[in-house]
């Protein structure tokens, strides 16, 4: 029953309370706040920095929306994120991620997270209702970008950076930023120095860094060699072992060539020859055939050096 | 030094073998008739011959080059 007392209006005419309506309220609400990482600064793709967990009304199935408030204010991070529609009773992961610019830092910069509000979209309306506001004091940092000349967190300089992930091209592909990453989920490098590393993702770190990192030899074995059929035992014979030249710098290059066959083994190492980028070239060994040497087939083996 | 690359590149007939490569592709009676002698001492070829050279020399002459390369230390079925 209601303890209120009926009340007149102007006009003198009885107003009374008829039906009390018990009302719930939306109980939605957002946990497990978490800064889940840095971002650095000039960055080349989006990082996460800031987690939580939308919980929906335990009746309502509802669309939600999380914003966050950072201070300062950072160019390039999400600050609103939206859930879809969450049925009841069910908890959703949001993140939030940042793609900072090139802000011109000195250093390091610390970024506070200070409110978190929940709203939920009013099915009837469509508006957005804010539902509950948190107050807030979660710190993540924009570190400051790497250059190829000055320190790293964790590398004498960019550059040192770059060559320590490169493969012997000087490049970063797949497993060597595949290496990086895992570097940075373990904690050995940081946001910054794993982003560096990510706008390399395809390239001679060269392009990145001039003159930071010279490449390896690299050379093949190709197949247009110049071989004899036929010998005859007590007479010489010279044997061209095709050489091409993959890697990015002219260099020496000098073959191991093994000859095999019936109760016969002996291996002839070349001179060294220069060969130019991308060009192929024949590198030859002089086999002696010994007077007794037994009829038969010999098989010529090369291994190739650079 | 590093090595970039290693690979089987050829192989080379001597003697009986370098006599006898072109056999199955280019059958010749002269050489079976010259190896015969060869093997009877009554000309002189170069090199040594067995019974099993000659019978593997009529393989290569046929065709049947693996029955030859098992009669012979040739090995003109792989190269």
């Amino acid at each position: 029953m209601s303890d209120r007392s009926n009340a007149k209006d102007k006009e003198g005419k009885l107003i009374g309370a008829i039906k009390e309506i018990t009302v719930t309220g939306v109980d939605a609400k957002i946990t497990d706040f978490a800064v889940v990482g840095n971002v650095p600064e000039a960055s080349s793709a989006h990082y996460a920095f800031y987690k939580c967990k939308v919980h929906a009304d335990s009746s309502l199935d509802l669309e939600y929306r999380v914003r966050i408030h950072l201070k300062p204010s950072l160019s390039g991070a999400e600050t609103t994120k939206t859930t879809g529609k969450m049925m009841h009773g069910t908890t959703k992961d949001i993140y939030f991620s940042a793609k900072p610019p090139d802000l011109g830092l000195k250093g390091d910069a610390s970024y506070a997270i200070d409110y978190v509000y929940l709203d939920a979209k009013d099915p009837r309306t469509g508006a957005w209702v804010n539902l509950r506001t948190y107050s807030r004091l979660d710190v993540f940092k924009v570190e400051k970008k790497i250059t190829c000349g000055a320190r790293t967190p964790h590398y004498s300089n960019g550059c040192e950076l770059l060559k320590h992930y490169a493969n012997d091209q000087c490049e970063i592909h797949l497993a060597e930023h595949s290496k990086a990453s895992a570097d940075y989920g373990a904690g050995k490098i940081t946001v910054a120095e794993f982003d560096f590393i990510a706008k390399a993702y395809g390239k001679d770190i060269n392009t990145i860094c001039a003159n930071c990192c010279t490449p390896a030899p690299k050379g093949r074995i190709c197949e247009e060699h110049d071989i004899p059929s036929s010998a005859k035992a007590g007479t010489s014979i010279n044997i061209g072992v095709c050489v091409e030249n993959t890697g990015k710098i002219k260099a020496n290059y000098w073959v191991d060539v093994k000859i095999s066959g019936p109760d016969y083994s002996t291996t002839l190492t070349s001179a060294k020859k220069s060969i130019d980028v991308g060009k192929k070239d024949k590198i030859y060994v002089r086999w002696d055939l010994p007077l007794n040497l037994k009829s038969g087939t010999y098989t010529i083996d090369a291994v190739l050096y650079a | 030094m590093a090595k970039q690359d290693e690979k089987t590149i050829g192989k080379v007939h001597t003697g009986f073998c370098s006599y006898v490569q072109d056999l199955p592709s280019h059958p010749n009676s002269e050489k079976l008739k010259d190896l015969i002698l060869a093997y009877n001492g009554i000309i002189d070829l170069g090199f040594d011959l067995t019974k099993d050279y000659i019978k593997g020399a009529v393989e290569y002459y046929k065709g049947n080059v693996r029955e030859g390369d098992k009669l012979t230390p040739c090995a003109l079925g792989d190269s």
